[in-house]
């Protein structure tokens, strides 16, 4: 070692310089800028290690350090020639608190070391500005224009960098934090990157951030490689793909489980392998050898084999099948920042959705308040690059920017895009970035104005016209689960300014990506903008409504905002319907069965029938259904099983061993319960449970993927079906399904051929579509929980119920939770149980207690359950709840309203009730209502306007109990209202439903219809 | 002054201003002796509020709050809290004896490792240790888990608990180690609610680990203050005189918020509401302030910053109803909190306004003017349209007497 001993003081930092043979021109420039930093000499020392036949750097040194007897200059050597070894040998004899890496060809700014040292604070990495400077020379102006700059934050992670990720340069390390770490002395290239992720890598460190502080006071570190250089020629694979590969190996070395990795290694291997994967793409004779060395490699949780395309979303992402990914990194190119500020609420919703944006612009800023994206502005190099052709004008381009220049720097680059010819210009725009990619190596760039098209030609970039950015909005749509208001704005103003592209652009997205998109918005209810997404379909695609159901769609929004069926639903389906039948032909079975999902959705909407008094379903269900049952696929997906399905029943003989027995408990299990506990004992019984293998079994809703299933099992086809179901009905000899709902279809699909099926129709399976998909020739057994509701379904289903056994058995009541009511303010209180939706129709409730208390103010009601729900997916449920609480907050009613909530002791609650309400516009059975009368309630039964045809309340209770209207409730309950009255009358109610329903026969009775026994 | 016999572990204490440092020093009050405290330094986390120290000043002898990194539950954390720690107390024993008793309070469960850690080296002391909630059961009733090392402080620390005659968890999770080890070591274990000892001792791995436990635990709800906390300070912050203030002082959780009340307000009419305001004090009243800003309920809202404790009091008597609400648990689950915020508003003279689940201690406390179910926006429009009525009444009677 040569040179100043090192210091009896540590140095607040230590520089080290790696020289090599060939590097001393550079060298000297290098160190002549550390010695001329702005901070004293005894503040820093500089190593600088050369090797052993680098005479020429050891001269150089030796001449410096007697130039410059203040400075602490130290000249080491390493007897290794790599980078990473020389930085070693320096590691080892540093004494300085922080540590700064300086490349031999490469020079830092005067402020260089005060800018850094003036952040350093233990906690966080100061950071330099790393400029591109491959003449070596500083242009005019241009320590203002530097790219990194371009960070509105001072704070930011190291693994969210750019280019500081890659390199040990440009930035200041506590000594501390390098501890034992050195580079790796094996690695051709990228051993900077290593050392950063060994650096970052403890649990201390990995969340460090880097400051960038020091960029804005200045700090600049001039680097004359081009960046990543050192992975060219692209043409070599060992340069492109091999030494990449090796990184990536180093890199998984880290830590075992790719999970586990530090943030930094992280970015850096899935930096590298996208790299990989472009390379691949770009040369697909690389692809062989790529393959044979990541098998030799084995490298954990890389992918390099992604090549990203871009198609368009399709029907089948319905079916939950994935779609495309995103576009890839796309990079947006515009001559104002004031382009790409137009265009803000774009490139938000598609950075809230991972899609990887960059910007580029010549002029302007952006603001704090934009979204996360990196940005930059273009810098125009002023000085010409070496090696560059001159342009045939007299005068050298350079002289004209620095003429522009005096005109004024903000519009230095306005005028450079009207003075210099386009050629010559793109050798001006500075591409060298760290954090976004550059524009050349960006698979999607999109112009967002004039100036930008222009720079896009001057550089040679395939670009998109700004409408691409729109398509990718409406297709992000397509797929999205959620969408804010403020989204589906943008989602709207994306159609609308897409229906400006010709209809033979590329760029324009296909029907389907409409209809997705407008689908997606009426599932958030964005109903509007899903309007409006339509109504620009049409402009798009005149001829393309029927066939992607815009109709139908719109139909949907409707309902949703009104609450019943439009004008026009009728031919709008059969139109709709229709199509389907054509694309079915045509073997298009995802387009066609999303059709007809929809077109089932439309005609029995929750909206249209769940919540009404005279549900359409109800009054005249062929007029509804027509335009399902004219059609082709409807009669395809409601034909018999053919062939059917085998799957082998237990072949056994009544008296060898217990039947063994599916139980499919449904959505809503509770009622199974008591069946269970029936067969206990007489049957094996296992119990299916098919919301443990899909959420969607959970509710009615209609099903693309069981409509493709059923109607494959119609035609005799692979049925694609998670094989667990399949198994479970293999070798029953019956299958119960409570409710006909999806698991009864797939019971009348899977239970084997000469095994019994029974299935339990509750009240709100006659209003979804599955009664209707069920093969009830598969069926044995029918069992309705009230003679109204068979009479209902005979309606619906007609003669296919002829050959199926029919009972009508109501609900069992546990007679034994219930106490006979003591309180003594049991004769004034109406009680209500599970009111809080609108089927209950508790105003009704509210307006029987105002009539009481109009006379006397005794009178309360009891109201046992929880609330409407807070977020309410229809809006006619919302309104209804706005409405009743309107209601009940008069002050006729107010104080005399008690609330329970939610409860899991029913019958303490009810145990003060006097008059048991059941006002709601449907119901089967009402356990509620049934329990309150056991309590020993009086029963005031509203007449069930929705059943009201079929029998009704009468067909389960006795006529006096049952009302018509608010008023004859309240002349009921007044006629009871003395307490010798009242308690003769809940004792005979009592009676009777302990007769009619209490448990004592209800197990046998299941035992008769499900055993036979 | 005498030496302190007791030692307190609570991983926060004050000054760090957090509800189990309020109780962790309500119940060195309620211990009326001297003690000796080692907290964490939970700056990185938690800001200071120098008025809680008023709560137990004079009983703390000696106060250390160690430099372990915060954190919740991370094994190096606690074990570094540990070792800092008990360096501590060993030398502040050399400098004047062995400790007596000892005192320790999780929410954190650092608090109890430290804790079992002097016991298993000083098996006389007497072991006082406190659960503020369950630690193995999240928020949502889930299993909370974070696995602890094999090193030389867990294998003391099952040595101990195996020496007791029971055994650690087969699991390395921290919260079920730090229930267990409480159950086997301490001479006395305090559930803030019986709902919260249940579920406790019915997710303990060994039955007889359990009843071990449960006969050597007591119920003690959080500690009310004397009334003179509450004029102890001032508070200048200024209440309307035309409306029925109504104070919310309780933190945010995920399953506990203000939301609900928010909602309920949103659809109440105009009429109703000029007659209102709630005062919310939050970490982020700007979130709040955004939520309402520019809506009807802008002047029915209004959200500031926390309140030193003191001032918290002095404006708790001074509200015209003190609103606290439980966590919301699942449906049919057990409800094992107790919202410690209870304590301070039973101590004050205003009227208290509960939201409780079914079931929940809460539920079954006494003494609320205002009761209404959880989630239940009806009920809690009922209660504040009658709020307003009886703002608009009292108004009326002033007009009539004047």
């Amino acid at each position: 070692m040569t040179g100043t001993p090192p210091p009896a003081t540590a140095p607040r930092a230590s520089v080290i310089v790696a020289a090599h043979p060939g590097t001393s021109n550079g060298l000297e420039q290098c160190l002549t800028s550390l010695l001329r930093q702005d901070v004293p000499a005894s503040d820093y020392e500089v190593l600088i290690v050369t090797s052993p036949r680098d005479d020429e750097s050891a001269k150089l040194v030796q001449r410096l350090v007697v130039d410059h007897p203040s400075h602490r200059l130290r000249l080491l050597q390493s007897q290794a020639e790599s980078v990473g070894a020389a930085r070693n040998v320096a590691l080892d004899n540093t004494c300085g608190e922080h540590v700064v890496f300086v490349d031999a060809d490469d020079f830092v700014s005067q402020v260089y070391l005060s800018a850094l040292l003036e952040s350093a604070d233990n906690l966080c990495v100061p950071m330099a500005a790393i400029v591109g400077t491959p003449d070596g020379e500083v242009g005019v102006g241009s320590d203002g224009e530097t790219l990194s700059t371009s960070r509105t934050e001072d704070l930011v992670e190291i693994s969210d960098s750019g280019v500081h990720r890659f390199t040990s340069t440009g930035k200041l390390f506590p000594r501390h934090w390098i501890g034992n770490v050195r580079f790796d002395e094996s690695l051709a290239h990228g051993s900077d990157a290593v050392f950063n992720a060994h650096v970052f890598r403890p649990f201390a460190r990995r969340f460090a951030r880097c400051n960038a502080a020091p960029m804005r006071a200045g700090a600049r570190y001039h680097r004359r490689r081009l960046e990543r250089s050192e992975f060219l020629p692209a043409s070599d694979y060992d340069a492109s793909v091999r030494q990449r590969l090796e990184l990536l190996r180093v890199l998984t070395d880290l830590d075992l489980d790719p999970r586990d990795r530090a943030p930094l290694t992280d970015a850096l291997v899935r930096e590298y392998a996208a790299e990989v994967a472009q390379v691949l793409q770009e040369r697909p004779e690389f692809r062989e050898p790529t393959e044979v060395d990541l098998t030799a490699m084995s490298l954990r949780g890389v992918d390099v084999a992604t090549v990203r395309s871009r198609r368009w979303p399709g029907y089948e992402t319905v079916m939950g099948r994935p779609g495309p990914g995103h576009a890839g990194p796309v990079a947006l190119v515009a001559g104002t920042s004031g382009s790409i500020v137009l265009h803000r609420r774009a490139i938000s919703f598609l950075a809230d959705r991972d899609l990887e944006i960059t910007a580029s612009f010549l002029t302007g800023a952006i603001g704090n308040n934009f979204p996360d994206i990196d940005w930059r502005r273009l810098r125009i190099i002023h000085e010409q690059p070496a090696g560059s052709p001159r342009h045939g004008d007299k005068r050298p381009v350079s002289s004209r920017l620095r003429r522009a220049d005096r005109v004024g720097r903000k519009v230095l680059r306005r005028v450079a895009l009207r003075l210099v010819p386009l050629p010559v210009l793109a050798r001006y725009v500075d591409r060298s970035h760290g954090s976004a990619p550059t524009l050349s190596e960006s698979p999607s760039v999109v112009l967002l104005d004039e100036p930008g098209e222009v720079l896009a030609q001057a550089l040679h970039l395939d670009a998109h016209p700004k409408e691409w950015l729109d398509a990718q909005v409406l297709a992000t749509a397509a797929v999205a689960v959620k969408i804010s208001v403020a989204e589906a704005q943008v989602v709207a103003r994306a159609a609308e300014a897409l229906t400006a592209l010709p209809s033979d652009s590329p760029d324009l997205p296909p029907p389907q990506v409409w209809t997705l998109a407008s689908l997606r918005l009426i599932r958030n209810f964005r109903r509007a903008a899903a309007r409006k997404v339509l109504a620009a379909a049409r402009s798009a695609y005149p001829a393309a409504a029927a066939s992607h159901g815009w109709d139908v769609l719109g139909l949907l929004a409707d309902i949703l905002e009104h609450g019943h069926l439009p004008s026009g639903w009728s031919p709008a389906c059969r139109e709709v319907m229709a199509e389907a039948d054509r694309l079915m032909a045509l073997g298009a079975t995802d387009h066609s069965l999303f059709l007809i999902e929809h077109t089932i959705e439309v005609l029995l909407h929750p909206e249209v029938h769940a919540n009404v008094e005279d549900p359409p379903l109800i009054r005249d269900p062929q007029a509804l259904l027509r335009p399902l049952s004219d059609s082709r696929v409807w009669r395809d997906l409601t034909a018999p099983v053919a062939p059917p399905i085998r799957t082998p029943s237990g072949a056994v003989h009544p008296g060898e061993r217990k039947p063994s027995v599916l139980l499919l408990p449904g959505a809503y299990p509770k009622f199974s319960a008591a069946v269970q506990a029936a067969l206990e004992g007489y049957a094996d019984t296992d119990v299916l449970r098919l919301t443990d293998f899909a959420p969607h079994y959970g509710s009615t809703n209609p099903s693309l993927s069981l409509l493709a299933l059923r109607h494959a099992a119609a035609q005799g086809e692979h049925l694609e079906i998670n094989s667990d179901i399949v198994e479970a009905f293999t070798g029953r000899d019956i299958v119960f399904a409570d409710w006909a709902d999806k698991g009864a279809m797939l019971a009348s699909m899977f239970a084997p051929p000469d095994a019994k099926l029974v299935i339990r129709f509750h009240g709100v399976d006659s209003l979804s579509v599955w009664q209707f998909l069920i093969d009830w020739s598969r069926v044995t057994d029918v069992v309705f929980v009230s003679e109204h509701l068979r009479r209902t379904v005979i309606g619906h289903l007609g003669d296919q119920l002829t050959d199926v056994r029919q009972h009508v058995m109501g609900h069992a009541l546990d007679g034994s939770r219930f106490d006979r009511v003591t309180n003594p303010s049991a004769p004034r209180t109406l009680g209500l149980v599970g009111w809080g939706q609108r089927v209950k129709d508790p105003l009704w409730a509210l307006e029987v207690l105002a009539a009481l208390r109009a006379d006397n103010p005794d009178w309360r009601l009891k109201l046992i359950g929880p609330d409407f729900p807070s977020a309410p997916n229809r809006m006619s449920e919302r309104a209804y709840a706005e409405a009743f609480r309107e209601r009940a907050l008069r002050p006729d009613i107010r104080s005399a309203i008690t609330y329970v909530g939610y409860t899991r002791d029913v019958a303490s609650h009810v145990a003060d009730v006097g008059f048991a309400l059941s006002t709601s516009l449907r119901e089967s059975w009402h356990i509620g209502v049934v329990e309150m009368v056991a309590s020993g309630a009086v029963p005031v039964i509203r007449d069930w306007p929705v059943y009201r045809d079929h029998g009704g309340a009468a067909s389960l209770f006795p006529e006096d109990w049952i009302v018509q209207t608010p008023e004859e409730a309240a002349s009921r309950i007044l006629a009871h209202a003395d307490p010798g009255v009242w308690r003769a009358a809940a004792d005979t109610a009592r009676q009777y439903v302990f007769d009619a329903f209490g448990s004592g026969s209800a197990a046998a009775e299941y035992r008769r219809i499900i055993l036979g026994t | 002054m005498s030496h302190a016999r007791t030692l307190v572990t609570s991983y926060c204490f004050p000054p760090y201003r957090e509800a189990t440092a309020v109780t962790a020093a309500k119940r060195v009050r309620e211990l009326a002796e001297p003690v000796d405290v080692v907290c964490n330094a939970m700056d990185a986390a938690l800001s200071r509020d120098p008025s809680l120290t008023s709560i137990c000043g004079d009983l703390v002898r000696r106060f250390a709050a160690v430099p372990s990194p915060t954190s919740y539950s991370s094994w190096p954390g606690i074990r570094s809290y540990v070792e800092m720690g008990y360096r501590t107390a060993l030398r502040w024993e050399d400098a004047q004896g062995p400790y007596q008793r000892l005192y320790s309070r999780a929410q954190f469960a650092a608090s109890h490792f430290l804790a079992a850690r002097y016991k298993a080296s000083h098996p006389d002391v007497e072991w006082i240790a406190e659960f503020s909630d369950p630690l193995s059961v999240d928020t949502l009733g889930g299993l909370r888990r974070n696995d602890l090392k094999e090193d030389a402080l867990s294998r003391r620390l099952r040595s101990a608990v195996e020496a007791a005659g029971f055994s650690v968890p087969a699991n390395l999770n921290t919260y079920q180690w730090c229930e267990a080890i409480v159950f086997a070591l301490a001479d006395e274990i305090i559930f803030t609610n019986s709902l919260q000892r249940q579920l406790m001792l019915d997710a303990c791995h060994d039955p007889a680990l359990a009843l071990r436990a449960r006969e050597h635990s007591v119920v003690a709800p959080h500690p009310v203050l004397p009334r003179s906390f509450y004029s102890l300070q001032s508070c200048e912050y200024t209440l309307a005189a035309d409306r029925v203030n109504i104070g919310y002082f309780g933190r945010f959780y995920v399953n506990r918020g203000i939301g609900l009340v928010l909602d309920a307000l949103r659809g109440l009419p105009d009429e109703v509401l000029r007659h209102l305001r709630l005062h919310i004090f939050t970490s982020a009243p700007d979130e709040v302030t955004g939520m309402v800003a520019g809506s009807r309920l802008d002047q029915a809202v209004v959200a500031s910053t926390y309140l030193n404790y003191l001032e918290f009091l002095s404006l708790a008597d001074r509200m015209d109803v003190l609103l606290v609400n439980d966590a919301v648990t699942s449906e049919g689950a057990i409800n094992p909190y107790l919202p410690s915020k209870w304590s301070d508003y039973k101590g004050s003279c205003t009227p208290v306004w509960a939201i409780t689940e079914e079931g929940s201690t809460l539920h079954q406390e006494a003494g609320f003017a205002y009761h209404s179910p959880i989630g239940h926006v009806s009920a809690v429009q009922q209660t504040l349209t009658e709020l307003a009525a009886g703002r608009r009444s009292h108004d009326a009677a002033e007009a009539m007497a004047r």
